[in-house]
């Protein structure tokens, strides 16, 4: 319930929504250098696809958000690639509304990004706590944050809807909190894999151009 | 993934200009997701209903597109008639159910989907390709829309990628269950997705590189845009102007 349809926001929202996606996406996309679009492009991809799959929990099961890995592999480049895979998913399922797309980006891009600002921060945490465990740690937080992150913003936005919407704006939250748990587990052994095989894949290296 | 919708026949909608087509449409479905009267959501409705016809994409179709929105907006439908405090239209013992909280949960239900039917006809007229393109006449920087062209590109690869992960996993026993254990085989099963796709990107810009590829998209020609292509757009943006206008006197 994370993607908003079409015709449950309001004007306001949706401008609102549209114009900081706009200058988002800017200072995601600013000095993006060729090398780095497909890259970009493929980790999209790699996610778009990873967030189709059924995570089973109890009788029922979740897609997984994967906003937190986004932000996690991708750095700034996260909310360009969030924001097209929202476009995509628009596009192919009716997943989340064309009109909501500046809100569900804002949703879905600024937690990636809190999560890549997150997932930089073991490397002070490293200096002090050194341990090969980080990634893990780091990455589990990055990954549930995003989802936390994202399920508030979507409850509170139906919230600032009307008295109406609390109910709704209740499931939305308590749906997410299983996806979060989900997510903390799957992020967190992500990171662990790739800072195994590849670490240079995983934003907040020193040479990271992105 | 093929996002040019099968029609029984090509109509008007995928003879259109791809940018008068998105521009016009896009107005059209936001002045019906923005309306606030159950009245106009019908009309909306209605006016959805008939692109899809003259679109000649099939009902079907349509309608088997609609599955995750209708998921979303169906709690909107039932539990707005509970949740909304107002003059009650009907009540049984305890449970009250409120005249305004109904008509508002039918009103955003019925502009959602109309919405989702005339994306459909906005996008499905032609390829995503084309449409990106499009977008890319109509201002949306070139990097992104390489983006998209890309991630489109190697979707459906990917997607292969990740199920012979899983029939892989399959074979050695790995069962889907809900635990801890399943959601640290779905990370490392993922990790490997990502490995395998960066390891492509890096092959795919070598590639890319080695044909010229300079960081923008090669130059090519659209179609221009016909008399007919202008006055088609000029008719939905009066169509999406109207609804407005209805509203304001309503």
């Amino acid at each position: 319930m994370a993607h908003i349809s079409d015709g449950v926001l309001p004007l306001w929202m949706l401008v609102a929504g549209a114009a900081i996606t706009i200058i988002l996406l800017r200072y995601s996309l600013h000095r993006i250098q060729a090398e780095e679009i497909p890259k970009v492009s493929l980790v999209t991809a790699a996610l778009f696809v990873a967030s189709l799959v059924h995570f089973p929990i109890g009788p029922t099961s979740v897609h997984l958000l994967m906003d937190g890995l986004a932000g996690i592999m991708l750095g700034r480049r996260a909310f360009a690639g969030v924001f097209v895979a929202l476009v995509l998913q628009a596009a192919f399922f009716q997943h989340g509304g064309l009109t909501a797309l500046g809100v569900n980006a804002v949703n879905m891009g600024l937690p990636a990004l809190l999560s890549w600002q997150i997932f930089m921060r073991r490397k002070g945490f490293a200096s002090r706590f050194a341990s090969p465990r980080n990634e893990y740690i780091f990455g589990g937080i990055a990954g549930g944050v995003a989802v936390i992150l994202t399920s508030l913003m979507v409850s509170a936005e139906l919230l600032m809807i009307g008295e109406g919407f609390r109910e709704i704006a209740i499931l939305v939250l308590a749906a997410h909190l299983p996806v979060a748990l989900a997510e903390c587990i799957v992020s967190s052994a992500a990171c662990g894999f790739l800072v195994k095989t590849n670490p240079k894949m995983l934003a907040g290296r020193d040479d990271l151009t992105i | 993934m093929n996002l040019k919708t099968p029609a029984d026949d090509f109509s008007i909608i995928h003879a259109w200009d791809p940018r008068a087509r998105i521009l016009s449409l896009m107005l059209l479905i936001a002045s019906i997701a923005t309306l606030q009267s159950i009245n106009l959501a019908i009309l909306g409705l209605v006016v959805s209903l008939g692109f899809l016809m003259v679109s000649r994409i099939p009902l079907q179709h349509a309608i088997g597109n609609m599955r995750w929105p209708v998921a979303f907006l169906l709690p909107f439908l039932f539990i707005l008639p509970f949740s909304v405090r107002s003059d009650a239209a009907l009540s049984i013992s305890f449970v009250t159910i409120s005249l305004r909280g109904t008509v508002l949960g039918a009103m955003i239900f019925l502009k959602g989907l109309a919405a989702v039917i005339l994306a459909q006809v906005m996008l499905g007229g032609s390829s995503f390709t084309t449409n990106a393109m499009a977008l890319k006449d109509l201002g949306m920087p070139d990097s992104l829309v390489q983006i998209f062209i890309f991630s489109y590109r190697y979707i459906d690869l990917l997607g292969q990628e990740l199920q012979s992960i899983f029939r892989s996993l399959s074979s050695r026993g790995f069962e889907r269950r809900s635990g801890r254990r399943t959601a640290i085989v779905y990370g490392n099963a993922f990790a490997a997705l990502l490995l395998r796709s960066h390891e492509r990107s890096e092959r795919m810009l070598q590639s890319m590189l080695s044909r010229g590829y300079s960081g923008h998209l090669p130059h090519q020609t659209t179609r221009s845009m016909e008399l007919k292509d202008a006055l088609l757009g000029l008719m939905v943006v009066l169509m999406a102007i109207s609804l407005k206008v209805m509203e304001a006197k309503v």
